[in-house]
């Protein structure tokens, strides 16, 4: 996914939204490390003392992987990360696929925003009544759903982006849109199954 | 005809190149909104969306993608190549032979069939480029030796599994092991079958003494600890599977450290890469959700399931149209996809059959493989391309003849099913 | 005609959703004359347990099962039923739970309706038990320092009292957890140790004390619930009460078969001696008084409910 031929970002606007997903695909990537720190602490700790952390099963599964999941969202969305069958794409004509991908970006901006719509009243409710899970440790159920409000937020704004740039490909006829490379020669998801 | 206009939908966009994720979520939220109003695709649509990710259970998937990222960072996989290569020798065609070793035991450490493939694509493929062994048996066996990751545990195809059909992880794994060296052996004996009948495509390799056998061993021992971390920890009792995922990531990075390879730099593409590749499959864990409860919701899994049930032909027969439509599905989808699709509608129809369902998550997974080298959507061959540079249909050639041999394993375990239900049964005799 | 959509969690077969949802659905069916029908989606086919009751209250579902310790962000009271109180069988707890769940009563008052679902049916597990896999059950004092399988925070500070380890295993994993030393024992109900297969690996197992225990609802929209006539309405409730009645006794005769299985599979079931249950059972009470102080701190009237739940256990 590292191997990015897109062409650079051309407008402040643009350039704020990059940094934005950058920082939120860095707190992912903290939570993925933190995942893999608490998951070897807990074994130890329940191995060699007797005392595993009665959190960690409530915190990662709650906290880290809602973490890891929506924050990474619009940085994955926008080093095409997430993957598409590319194979008949290239064989349509250039006006219908910047059609195509236009509908279907602006059908994924209601579906995501809806998505993000349901995550916030999720929120209001958690935080107003002080929801949490009983445990020992009692965890906050207001968390995962600001990560997901955060996350899906963010990458409503990516569709849009998209939808303009292939609304304006279309009225243009110049690829100003970002697409995925071909497949020979670009980028290769590495880590699929 | 609700269902027609909601697959023409997914279809079309699928095509047209929408991220697989939104094609199935966009064409799910509108058969679910035609079919129930808002509330249904608003209650949907709030539930499942943390429900595709808020699992203690999931963390598996991240865990030995990162492993991955750690490990190719580390450079240990070369050694464990370079060594397999010393003792395959003077053998004709022996580095392609030693390739399907090499990916078996990658596959031991890894869950991922195509962050094998790039391993060994950078590892094994100069080498045998080098050698002059023909491209496209070159590139096929890369191709197909990095699926071995994907059935010899830990898989995380299988979990995936596992957690779909709510069945034992821990036999799920153990059931992929003697199939795994089951197709270790079709690779290799389908490279001697290949270098009999055309000589030219591979030469005859270098002879090394048995002292410098022994010393390539020297630098295997870093897999070995991996290997160890993962099913030692397992087998002894101080972790889970799931938490097993954890610590093998954990110990891959202390041994990239130990090697001198890990950077700031590199941990943070590692960690980076890792969030989006699990990004990217619990997002069409979504999509696939939004879209399997419409199905559900309009009864027609039930119905298919139903339907195929009750078709008046042997079990065996049902069983290979279910196995056809899986090599089919295969051609054009991803396999993450396939799996949280029609595990939910096949189980079932396979458990009435009279099967066994840790039986077919292995024969699933293998089926499963061969659509990673399939066109039009192949994604080992995707990375083996873009290591050789060679045209995608000569390496589509070139991994043909190991697709024919996975059919007869395929037809193998599926007559004689024993061969993936022995090993998990002796596990219960304590 | 009516056509409710209900949903539960349970594997196919499972007999909770058997003695439950299932023979409540044919009983309506029948003494409505075919009126309400109802289209069922069993084992998580419409989502997971912790989302059954949000998708009741936004009419994916009509009908939707609520394992209170699934929602206890959104329901921590109905948890009370959970608590290690003093009953054993499934009837006891059921038939108290009832009380104040049903629709009019104290739980129904602060937490269902509030919440926009009404209760139709409900079920108390048989307390659940202690099953170890090596060390002998001989007092109160027999469990210090083993590591416990448990699910929820009544449960774990029960573990905590008898000075074991609570530990958290996804099920599927419990198994193996337990056969390769990652797990000393298990917090259990009879009902889920042979669907587990645990038995090969237990010795000693408790009998007649209370753990903590389980609560399964069926609840349905208040929404759906207004738009019905008044006979489906009736023929709904009565049958809920009678089904939930009569499956609590299921229950509880599988309760003593399962537990003869399991023990002619070699677990040795311990009665206690007098003074140890005795024991047990006053530091068991302080879990639900442990219990309400925390949420009453979060504002919630836990102390009330606890009691009125303390009250209806005959
Ligand atoms: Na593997
Ligand atoms: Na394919």
């Amino acid at each position: 996914m590292q191997h990015d031929v897109r062409p650079p970002d051309n407008s402040p606007v643009l350039r704020l939204m990059t940094r934005f997903e950058t920082a939120l695909v860095a707190v992912s990537a903290a939570a993925l490390a933190a995942i893999m720190l608490i998951v070897v602490a807990d074994v130890a700790g329940r191995y060699f003392f007797d005392a595993p952390f009665s959190w960690s099963y409530n915190v990662i599964g709650l906290w880290l992987m809602t973490a890891v999941f929506f924050l990474a969202l619009p940085d994955t969305l926008n080093h095409h990360g997430h993957i598409a069958v590319d194979v008949f794409q290239h064989m349509l004509p250039k006006p219908v696929m910047h059609l195509g991908l236009a509908l279907g970006y602006g059908a994924s901006i209601w579906v995501v925003a809806l998505i993000c719509k349901g995550g916030w009243a999720r929120f209001v409710k958690a935080w107003v009544n002080d929801e949490h899970i009983q445990a020992l440790v009692p965890i906050s159920t207001w968390v995962p759903y600001a990560l997901l409000v955060i996350g899906t937020a963010a990458l409503v704004l990516r569709c849009v982006v998209r939808v303009i740039g292939h609304l304006a490909s279309l009225v243009t006829g110049r690829d100003l849109a970002h697409l995925p490379p071909p497949p020979v020669t670009g980028s290769v998801q590495e880590d699929v199954i | 005809m609700l269902v027609s206009l909601v697959l023409g939908l997914l279809a079309v966009l699928l095509i047209v190149g929408l991220p697989v994720a939104l094609a199935m979520a966009v064409s799910g939220a509108i058969g679910l909104y035609l079919y129930g109003g808002m509330g249904v695709l608003m209650g949907i649509l709030s539930t499942t969306s943390l429900s595709s990710a808020n699992s203690y259970e999931l963390i598996t998937i991240p865990m030995f993608i990162l492993m991955a990222e750690f490990v190719i960072i580390s450079g240990i996989a070369t050694d464990l190549f370079r060594s397999a290569t010393v003792w395959v020798g003077r053998l004709r065609g022996g580095v392609a032979m030693a390739t399907a070793l090499a990916g078996a035991g990658f596959g031991a450490i890894c869950g991922s069939s195509t962050a094998s493939a790039a391993t060994l694509a950078s590892t094994s493929l100069p080498e045998m480029m080098r050698q002059g062994y023909e491209p496209k048996l070159a590139g096929g066996v890369v191709a197909i030796s990095g699926t071995l990751a994907m059935l010899i545990p830990p898989s995380v195809a299988l979990i995936l599994y596992g957690i779909l059909a709510d069945v034992s992880i821990s036999r799920l794994m153990i059931a992929g092991v003697i199939p795994g060296i089951i197709v270790t052996i079709a690779i290799i004996l389908t490279v001697a079958i290949l270098v009999w009948l055309w000589p030219h495509s591979a030469p005859l390799g270098q002879a090394y003494t048995l002292r410098e056998k022994l010393r390539s061993m020297k630098r295997i021992w870093p897999m070995m600890v991996l290997f160890l971390a993962v099913t030692g920890t397992i087998y002894s009792g101080i972790a889970t599977p799931t938490e097993a995922a954890g610590l093998a990531a954990f110990v891959a990075m202390l041994l990239a450290l130990r090697e001198r390879k890990l950077t700031w730099a590199s941990l943070w593409h590692a960690l980076r890469s890792s969030a989006q590749t699990t990004c990217m499959i619990l997002f069409i864990i979504l999509g696939a959700h939004i879209f399997g409860y419409f199905f559900t919701l309009t009864r027609v899994t039930n119905d298919l399931a139903t339907w195929v049930g009750a078709l008046p032909y042997p079990p065996l027969a049902i069983m290979t149209l279910i196995l056809i439509g899986y090599i089919i599905l295969g051609f054009f989808m991803d396999q993450i996809a396939i799996l949280i699709l029609t595990v939910p509608v096949t189980l079932p129809v396979v458990m009435q059959l009279g099967y066994d369902p840790i039986w077919f998550g292995v024969i699933v997974v293998v089926t499963a493989e061969l659509g990673m080298v399939t066109p039009p959507l192949g994604m080992n061959v995707f990375v083996v391309a873009r290591y050789t540079r060679r045209p995608m249909g000569e390496l589509f050639r070139g991994v043909l003849p190991h697709v024919w041999a996975h059919l007869v394993v395929i037809a193998l375990m599926t007559l004689f099913p024993q061969l993936v239900l022995w090993l998990p049964s002796t596990m219960s005799a304590h | 005609a009516e056509t409710l959509r209900v949903g539960d969690s349970f594997p196919v077969g499972h007999y909770i959703a058997e003695n439950l949802a299932k023979v409540w659905m044919d009983r309506v069916t029948e003494k409505s004359g075919g009126e309400v029908k109802f289209e069922y989606f069993p084992a998580e086919q419409m989502g997971k347990a912790k989302d059954l009751l949000a998708l009741t209250q936004s009419s994916a579902l009509d009908v939707g099962y609520v394992g209170a310790s699934y929602v206890s962000d959104k329901l921590p009271l109905s948890s009370v039923g959970e608590l290690p109180e003093a009953f054993t069988t499934s009837c006891q707890g059921t038939k108290a739970f009832w009380k104040i769940a049903q629709p009019g009563g104290a739980l129904d008052q602060v937490e269902f309706a509030p919440n926009g679902v009404r209760v139709l049916m409900v079920m108390v597990l048989p307390a659940y038990q202690i099953f170890t896999k090596d060390r002998e059950i001989t007092g109160a004092d027999s469990f210090k320092g083993l590591k416990v399988r448990t699910t929820g925070g009544a449960k774990e500070i029960a573990t905590k009292l008898l000075e074991a380890i609570p530990v958290q295993i996804p099920a599927p994993e419990s198994r193996e957890a337990l056969s390769r030393g990652t797990l000393d024992a298990l917090l259990f109900p009879n009902g889920s140790i042979l669907p587990y297969e645990m038995q090969p690996f237990l010795k000693y197992a408790t009998t007649g004390l209370n753990f903590g225990s389980f609560v399964v609802t069926y609840t349905i929209s208040q929404q759906k619930w207004d738009s019905l006539s008044p006979e489906v309405q009736k023929v709904l409730a009565e049958t809920g009460e009678e089904t939930t009645f009569s499956a609590c006794e299921v229950a509880d005769k599988l309760d003593v078969s399962d537990r003869e299985k399991i023990a002619a599979a070699g677990v040795q079931y311990v009665e206690l001696p007098e003074a140890d249950a005795k024991k047990i059972g006053d530091l068991m009470a302080t879990v639900g008084d442990q219990w309400a102080g925390d949420l009453e701190t979060r504002g919630r009237p836990a102390k009330a409910i606890l009691q009125a739940f303390r009250d209806a256990i005959e």
